[in-house]
């Protein structure tokens, strides 16, 4: 679903933040990526994110390289990619329904679909009450959950999180780590970034580790990919 | 909701949001075109109400912008009022086809009466009225308060006339042709004629016209650059919410639509109000203009502005907004980037 061919990333400076990075993970498969902070993580999240274009190799998604696509076709080629960011993103003057429908509102989904989704996304991670509320009414680690509910609302092929359990504490992380998993049991592919070692070990998983922009485990696990 | 209630927040195996197993994502592409168009114009109204009230949360702001574009759009139509009063003017009077026929003072009035007689019998002339020096006096007196002034004289200074009305509206030229052909009748002294002040009027509407119009396109430029820098600063002020709409697929066009809907909202709010500024000056203005017409005893008043007016008003300004919106919206759009 996802495989990386040699990438590296430079940024004007002459900054490598990724070095020939090659990796592939299954659809379905749930992988963390990790690395202490600088080692590139968010650098190749934001690559799959076609926020930035890799310098030299090939990203392809879905067997699709990345390099062909128009600037114009990003949009509809993130529709099928979900986000949790770190620092949540949510859109503070709008209702917590709100923020969870943006996905599809921008995909043009029904309004009935658009009520149905929201609701089970926000059921899903426990905030169905807090429906009507703004966020900064929220608690820190409620609005990361909003924050997961609008990346998964829009069902997408493609989740990747950064630090998604850096706000929460230790028995709400496991809980959002249960969510991921169940995604990727279903066929969602689970990309995460975290320094949360204790939680990595605890779920067992595959581990991407980069150091200084250079992938220095996990990626020869998987690939066949 | 009731069902949505039901199912626990740490399910086994919940699928993820749709309840349907496979292939994720593939149900925003089986979306139907008429549910796409339904859901489009659904976002439009939903965009168009959401800039309104995002306007209405900034009210001294808005009203501000508002104002400074309802100025702008009040100046042409003011003087698009002026000059469509005085085309009123030269138009409503038809002095255009009218002869005054100044008669020897020394006329006999059998000549007079032959005079009359054949003015009435000639093809190109529809009406005629005579007016006696007595008659012509008497007229004076009375509207001038000359009076006592006027006994004084020994005898009567004004000469006959006879007012003639050519028949339908004749051209300049031929008015003309009829005046050269009245004036060499023997009782007649001197033939004038009244076209000249209503050309003189119509080239003074004309340039009045112009003028109306080139201050409409300075001034329309003027508003789309007041509504271009306004939408500028919203847009700066929203840059959150467009990146997250980027973020989770959104397209420029998508990002943008607020933004014309807000610069739309401005350029209507403001046609309106110049309409109504437009419209109240006129109300100030017209008592004495109508006093100053019913001195002259004229039925001339200023120019109404009604609905039309407020309709091309309005719509046209709200499209100056939009346009204003989309430059402006062009280049900062895609400038913002995640």
């Amino acid at each position: 679903m996802i495989r990386f061919d040699q990438v590296c990333k430079r940024y004007p400076g002459g900054h490598d933040a990724l070095s020939e990075v090659s990796f592939a993970l299954r659809a379905g498969e749930l992988a963390f990526l990790t690395g202490h902070s600088g080692a590139g993580k968010s650098s190749l999240l934001r690559l799959i994110m076609l926020l930035e274009r890799p310098t030299q190799g090939q990203i392809l998604i879905n067997g699709r390289g990345l390099g062909r696509l128009h600037r114009s076709q990003i949009p509809h080629y993130r529709r099928n990619i979900g986000v949790v960011f770190q620092n949540h993103h949510l859109l503070l003057d709008r209702s917590i329904h709100d923020n969870v429908a943006l996905p599809l509102r921008v995909s043009g989904y029904r309004a009935s679909d658009v009520a149905r989704r929201v609701r089970a996304a926000l059921d899903k991670v426990g905030l169905l009450a807090r429906e009507h509320s703004k966020p900064l009414e929220l608690s820190s680690g409620e609005q990361q959950r909003v924050g997961i509910a609008r990346a998964v609302v829009h069902t997408p092929r493609i989740l990747l999180a950064d630090e998604p359990t850096g706000n929460l504490d230790p028995e709400l992380s496991m809980e959002i780590m249960k969510l991921f998993s169940d995604f990727s049991d279903i066929g969602v592919t689970v990309l995460i970034a975290t320094h949360d070692i204790g939680l990595i070990e605890a779920m067992g998983r595959r581990q991407l580790q980069l150091r200084n922009g250079r992938l220095v485990a996990g990626s020869d696990a998987d690939a066949a990919g | 909701m009731p069902r949505a209630d039901r199912t626990p927040p740490r399910a086994p195996r919940p699928a993820p949001a749709s309840g349907t197993r496979a292939p994720p994502g593939a149900s925003a592409r089986r979306l139907r075109l008429r549910d796409r168009f339904a859901a489009g114009a659904r976002h439009h109204r939903e965009t168009a109400a959401r800039s309104l009230v995002r306007l209405a949360a900034a009210p001294v702001q808005s009203l501000m912008t508002l104002l400074v574009i309802a100025i702008a759009l009040a100046l042409p139509t003011a003087l698009y009022l002026v000059v469509a009063s005085l085309q009123q003017l030269a138009g409503g009077l038809d002095a255009g086809n009218r002869l005054t026929l100044y008669l020897h003072q020394d006329a006999a009035p059998k000549a007079i009466d032959g005079l009359l007689a054949q003015l009435r019998e000639h093809a190109g002339v529809s009406a005629v009225q005579f007016i006696s020096a007595e008659q012509g006096l008497a007229e004076f007196k009375a509207s001038s308060g000359f009076g006592d002034a006027l006994d004084l004289l020994d005898r009567n200074p004004l000469p006959p006339v006879a007012v003639v009305t050519a028949r339908d509206q004749p051209s300049a030229a031929a008015l003309t042709a009829l005046a050269d052909e009245f004036a060499k009748l023997p009782p007649v002294d001197e033939v004038q004629i009244d076209t000249q002040w209503v050309a003189r009027v119509n080239a003074i509407a004309a340039i009045g016209r112009q003028a109306a119009l080139a201050l409409a396109a300075v001034l329309a430029l003027g508003v789309l650059l007041i509504v271009g820098n306004t939408i500028r600063l919203a847009i700066e002020n929203c840059r959150e919410e467009i990146l997250v709409v980027k973020l989770v697929g959104g397209t420029d066009a998508f990002a943008r639509r607020p933004f014309l809907y807000m610069g739309f909202w401005y350029g209507l709010g403001g046609g309106i109000l110049s309409w109504v500024m437009v419209a109240a000056g006129r109300w100030w203005l017209h008592y004495p203009v109508d006093r100053l017409a019913a001195l002259y005893q004229s039925q001339w008043s200023l120019a109404r502005l009604g609905v039309v007016e407020l309709l091309v008003l309005a719509i046209a300004a709200g499209a100056l907004g939009a346009m204003g919106a989309r430059l402006a919206a062009g280049r900062q759009m895609s400038a913002i980037e995640p």
